[in-house]
């Protein structure tokens, strides 16, 4: 039911077209789309209970955005119902969660996480976005770059180094202190770079402490890896249909494409990769509720492969619809670029490799992702 | 649809191994784990302690002796009887005619071949591939002519695979040369012993004799041997090589490689030996990824309902997959072996443990056996591009 809402929302109000025309500003920018979305209880959707949600979870997000990822969605859900939520979760600062994620659930918040340094980078070591402390609260001094969902943000969640850890706080975006400068990425989402230059935040604006804040970001971009995973598994399977209709109205040599075995095989590839793809979120979303180390294992697996397939198939959607692929007004074109982003988002994919490796051997279980304890993970019929 | 892991399916899981640990003899495991098939009295010694056990049929009806096990349980108990390194049970058998019989046969043939089978008295093997029907199996010309309560086989079948210690074949013959290809096969079930049935080995590349042809010259066999309808046995075969199917993603086997890989490596570098590139842990890592896939998606495919055509597809996609990743586990083997691989073992050498040729490690017969082998999944169970034509029409044909 939630699938079908939402793909209706697409057919209806977020064609190519439509797509194309807000971004170039001929629809002037706004919340309309965002309210709309929270009206149908999408950001309630996978929220818990007590916060204005609905009880949901990563599954009901990840159908969301399988959805979104057929339309190419720009609005920045993503980054505030699951990067920006999970993250808040995560940190178990009540205060945060019963200020910030019912306002979110109804629709009346953006809020992004800033946590890539100025030069794109997340260190290991100490970041060089740091928190002072001063009478009142603490003083934030750096910048942040590529910031999902900067551009419109109401609040944004800023990681910065306190005493020999990370800490996160939760930053008005018009607070003193605070600029940003908005883009757009090769597939057309914005986002923005932030700088924090004497930047004064309350003490309670600290969502978490340096103890547990690398740990709430983990989560957070855990979730969002898998989210933006189920994104490319609509994106890939939307690009073979656009690419199989193509096909059978092209004609060439006197007959359709489609009557070609070489390219009904291609197909069939690209099909089998997106079949391991699928198979991958679903160990993923499945692992989000385990112990760290499988979860970890599980993600990453998913992220480093999902991209990779992503990356193959919708390239040789482009290559399978020749030089029209290669236009900017087909839409085929534009899904190709969404898959060169989401492959940099929430840890490339060598990260993610070698995150993996340096779990080798941490787990007992063949790998298979879902034994640590019972789990349910939500799929369509195959 | 929702799948979900419960409590009681953590405890069967654990249940399946506490047995095939305690009840499994070592030899076999040991056997089967350097990669060599299992000789037919392993197999049937096996086979009966599966059968004691009620386990011989899992997929069956329960009616027949399946166990009824949900498909998550099933998916479970492949997962741990392959990590346990149990050799398979007769394939031909127990996952191909086996079902066909039960879905298709007259009582009375199920009453003659279920039980046996099902206790593993009676081995069989398929006589479905001809030489000038291999993928284009409705091309097939061994004919069962009807003579009163008999029929008389007369023709060839090739690539059989077991026909060499197997009691029964079960054969797709043209019962009706008029009608078309498909609308014309009977399957047949003829004794190895009959007048006029002969077996000629094939030696495969891997030096081992696994398939053979068999030759028909007027084999009499009666009419009630034939399972189901006649000349509707193209729609059993369909539904057979259906079957095989989930079987040829080899999970299990995957599993009990990717194990053995990190065996060998974790030897190595205890005996400081490098490893054969700077890539492999990536390489190692980009197979747990796909055989991980590859489960999730068998359970996928044991779970799904309705929607018979996105079901082809992906039940087509784990054939293709589960080839491929046998072939790469073994050349990760084999490169882990290097110039180990290079001398021509024979049988014996399998367990001759320490000094090969070549200063070979003692696993190199059983790694480069299985590997030269596995070039064939592309091949067998539907070749890989019968199965990519499967996938286009199921997917996108109008």
């Amino acid at each position: 039911m939630l699938r079908e809402s939402v793909r209706r929302f697409i057919d209806e109000r977020y064609g190519f077209e439509t797509r194309q025309a807000r971004i170039r500003r001929a629809v002037p920018p706004g919340r309309d789309l965002w309210r709309q979305m929270a009206e149908l209880g999408w950001m309630a959707a996978p929220l818990p209970d007590p916060f204005g949600g609905l009880g949901g979870g990563p599954i009901d997000s990840a159908i969301i955005l399988e959805e979104f990822g057929r339309g190419l969605m720009l609005e920045p859900w993503l980054a505030t119902a699951v990067f920006a939520t999970r993250t808040i979760l995560a940190s178990q600062s009540v205060l945060h969660q019963q200020r910030l994620l019912p306002a979110i659930a109804d629709g009346s918040l953006q809020v992004a996480v800033a946590y890539l340094e100025g030069d794109g980078s997340c260190p290991a070591g100490p970041l060089r976005t740091t928190a002072t402390r001063i009478a009142g609260g603490y003083r934030l001094e750096g910048e942040k770059a590529v910031v999902l969902g900067g551009a419109t943000a109401d609040f944004h969640i800023v990681t910065a180094s306190l005493d020999g850890g990370n800490a996160l706080f939760v930053v008005g975006a018009r607070d003193t202190g605070v600029s940003a400068r908005p883009y757009r990425l090769i597939d057309d989402s914005e986002v923005a770079d932030l700088r924090f230059h004497d930047c004064a935040v309350p003490t309670e604006s600290m969502l978490c402490g340096p103890d547990r804040g690398r740990y709430a970001l983990e989560v957070g971009l855990d979730h969002a890896a898998v989210g933006i995973c189920a994104e490319l598994i609509g994106s890939m399977e939307c690009g073979l249909e656009m690419t199989a209709a193509y096909l059978k109205q092209r004609r060439q040599f006197g007959r359709a494409l489609s009557d070609f075995q070489v390219m009904q095989h291609r197909m069939a590839d690209s099909f089998i990769e997106l079949d391991t793809a699928r198979s991958l979120v679903m160990q993923a979303l499945s692992g989000l509720e385990l112990e760290a180390t499988s979860r970890q294992r599980a993600v990453s697996a998913c992220k480093y492969r999902v991209s990779e397939a992503a990356r193959s198939v919708l390239g040789d959607a482009v290559h399978n619809h020749g030089g029209m692929g290669m236009t900017i007004e087909y839409p085929i074109g534009h899904y190709f670029r969404r898959a060169l982003v989401a492959e940099r988002l929430f840890g490339s994919g060598a990260q993610h490799m070698q995150r993996y490796l340096s779990l080798e051997g941490q787990s007992e279980d063949g790998g298979l992702g879902f034994w640590a304890g019972p789990s349910r993970a939500l799929c369509r019929p195959v | 649809m929702e799948f979900e892991l419960s409590e009681s399916d953590v405890a069967f899981r654990l249940d399946v191994r506490a047995f095939l640990h305690a009840h499994l003899p070592a030899e076999i495991a040991g056997h089967q784990r350097q990669g060599y098939q299992p000789t037919r009295e392993d197999q049937q010694a096996w086979h009966r302690v599966l059968f004691e056990k009620g386990w011989a049929a899992p997929e069956w009806p329960v009616e027949h002796g399946g166990t009824g096990w949900t498909p998550v349980q099933r998916f479970l108990y492949e997962i741990e009887y392959g990590l346990a390194d149990a050799p398979d049970v007769s394939v031909p058998g127990m996952h191909l005619v086996g079902p066909v019989i039960c879905r298709f046969g007259s009582s009375e043939l199920q009453a003659r071949f279920l039980g046996p089978l099902l206790c593993g008295d009676i081995y069989c093997c398929q006589g479905f591939s001809e030489p000038e029907a291999g993928s284009d199996l409705a091309n097939l010309r061994t004919r069962a002519i009807r003579d009163g309560d008999h029929y008389i086989l007369d023709g060839q079948k090739t690539w059989t695979s077991e026909a060499h210690f197997a009691d029964w074949i079960f054969c797709l013959a043209r019962t009706d040369a008029a009608a078309k290809p498909q609308a014309g096969l009977s399957m047949i079930l003829v004794p190895m012993d009959a007048p006029g049935l002969t077996v000629r080995p094939i030696t495969t590349i891997d030096d081992c004799h696994h398939v053979n042809e068999v030759f028909f010259d007027g084999v009499r066999v009666p009419a009630a041997n034939r399972i189901g309808e006649e000349n509707r046995a193209w729609s059993y075969a369909k539904f057979l090589l259906d079957q095989e199917r989930t079987y040829n993603a080899h999970i299990g086997r995957l599993l009990r490689h990717l194990q053995r890989i990190r065996t060998m490596a974790q030897e190595r570098r205890i005996g400081r030996q490098p490893l054969p590139a700077p890539d492999f842990d990536t390489r190692l890592a980009r197979l747990d990824f796909d055989v991980q896939a590859l489960a999730w998606s068998v359970l996928r495919v044991l779970c799904a309902e309705g929607d018979d055509r996105r079901l082809a597809a992906a039940a087509s996609a784990l054939k293709v997959r589960g080839s491929h990743l046998l072939m790469r586990v073994g050349e990760l083997e084999m490169d882990l072996l290097g110039t180990h691989a290079l001398p021509r073992f024979s049988h014996h050498d399998a367990d001759r443990g320490d000094g090969l040729a070549g200063g070979a490690h003692r696993s190199a017969p059983g790694v480069v056996a299985q590997f030269l082998y596995s070039r064939a999944s592309t091949i067998f169970g539907g070749s890989n591009d019968i199965q990519r034509g499967i996938i286009w029409n199921a997917l996108f044909r109008d």
